[in-house]
């Protein structure tokens, strides 16, 4: 009987190594790129690109968000989002360090500063590719309430994005145990969610940057505009 | 000889390993005790600020000196009863082995803290009025989230004791038994000091003060109920 031996199975396919790094190459590789970028000693050079993307990506997703209200809501809104988004970053820096190298992280100020930097400018780059849907209704709705909750919405599903490429990350630099990364999520997306209120007015009319003397929490804001 | 730097000290509490703690965890040591207790204090007077901030300055002073006492007195108050469990269980540690070992998780607890420090000013700084419609929202919502935070933070920093009580335990699950014995015991009596160390940020319409005028009144577990049925 005449048999024939089958092909070998071929290995298993290693995860091709990006050219340049950038954020496009974070979206499609996270871990790979993260990695790539330790390897070749380049962490502080993809922090810069990457800071500098999610300012660029968050000021037009600022921009668009803008056209809502339009006058002087178009240049405040895009400082507001882009300022907001680094300002988060920074507040939930310290204790990214502590829960990563809890979870077993090798990480520093460095390292801690490609993560956030990385899932700032992903995020970024996701409320870009959603821009062009807020765009729309910002020129069809009239209804603040309905803006605010489609911004919102947005946002958090791009930071979904961007912290699932964080989480890829960080299992790249040795993360083993997740509790305390998971902590550290739910806590930048209530500091993002208070920001809402802090950088009021972000929807609707431009009356002043910003309302610093009323101090106000987020829940009791939500409410109050919904009424 | 190998220098010991802060950082890499804090990377092995962190990790919840190391040479150091090793040495530390078998033999004892002053050095390791000065920079856990030092651990404690510093990131609870840091986040303390930030829960009492929220309603003046003179309050987070107050607030930064009592967490930290909150957290010697439990360690305290549950530190012959741990060693004891620790002995009728059968794990094998002695007491002053408990001791130690208890000691890392509550230094660890104060970087967590220290690291949660500029979120909790950043929420203390949108505080408002005491006197205001607004205050009486805000408080229960804020008193559940840094119960909650508080309450994590010192599970997890529990949590990375856990292979060294299994490792330094007769057996792997007596070492299991007794860690979650120590944890339920901390959380539960660690929970009622803060309750009579009250208040923090202080309730609407009671004023700033050190400690209440009947701080024995109540306990801390009706007050959590209290504060969920004025939410929802």
């Amino acid at each position: 009987m005449n048999t024939t031996t089958p092909p070998p199975l071929p290995d298993a396919k290693p995860e091709p190594q990006p050219g340049r790094l950038s954020v496009l190459t974070l979206l499609k590789q996270p871990a790979a790129t993260v990695g790539a970028a330790v390897a070749r000693g380049e962490e502080t050079a993809l922090t810069v690109r990457f800071t500098v993307s999610a300012v660029l990506c968050l000021a037009v997703f600022g921009l668009v968000l803008g056209t809502y209200a339009s006058g002087a809501q178009l240049w405040a809104v895009p400082l507001k989002v882009a300022g907001g988004g680094l300002f988060a970053a920074l507040l939930c820096l310290p204790s990214l360090i502590i829960f990563g190298v809890m979870g077993g992280m090798d990480l520093g100020l460095r390292r801690a500063l490609l993560l956030l930097s990385g899932m700032l400018a992903l995020t970024g780059l996701m409320l870009v590719g959603f821009a062009p849907v807020v765009w729309l209704f910002s020129v069809s709705t009239a209804s603040d309430n309905f803006m605010g909750f489609l911004a919102v919405v947005i946002a958090l599903l791009a930071f979904i994005i961007g912290s699932r490429a964080q989480w890829k990350m960080a299992a790249q630099l040795g993360l083993r145990q997740v509790g305390g990364l998971c902590l550290w999520t739910v806590m930048f997306i209530f500091v993002i969610l208070q920001l809402t209120c802090t950088l009021r007015p972000l929807i609707g009319q431009y009356d002043r940057l910003l309302h610093v003397n009323e101090k106000r929490f987020f829940i009791t804001h939500w409410v109050d505009r919904g009424k | 000889m190998r220098r010991v730097t802060v950082s890499g000290q804090l990377g092995e509490l962190c990790r919840g390993r190391g040479d150091g703690l090793q040495i530390f965890l078998q033999r004892g040591g002053a050095r390791w005790l000065v920079f856990t207790a030092g651990a404690a204090i510093l990131g609870n007077f840091a986040y303390g600020l930030g829960l009492g901030g929220a309603r003046s300055l003179v309050m987070g002073l107050m607030v930064g000196v009592k967490l930290p006492l909150v957290i010697f007195l439990t360690l305290a108050v549950n530190a012959l009863l741990n060693a004891l469990l620790a002995g009728a269980l059968g794990t094998g540690l002695g007491g002053r082995q408990t001791l130690r070992l208890l000691t890392l998780p509550f230094g660890l607890m104060g970087m967590i803290l220290l690291g949660l420090a500029p979120v909790a000013w950043f929420l203390a700084w949108h505080a408002p009025a005491a006197d205001g419609d607004d205050y009486k929202i805000w408080y229960p919502a804020f008193l559940l989230l840094h119960t909650v935070g508080i309450a994590l933070a010192g599970i997890l920093a529990h949590r990375q004791i856990l292979p060294q009580v299994r490792a330094l335990a007769v057996t792997r699950a007596r070492g299991t038994l007794v860690f979650f014995v120590w944890l339920a015991g901390n959380l539960f009596v660690g929970a009622q000091l803060t309750w009579l160390f009250r208040p923090y940020f202080g309730s609407p319409g009671l004023p700033v003060q050190f400690l209440r005028d009947h701080p024995l009144e109540g306990n801390f577990y009706e007050a959590v109920l209290h504060s969920l049925r004025a939410i929802f």
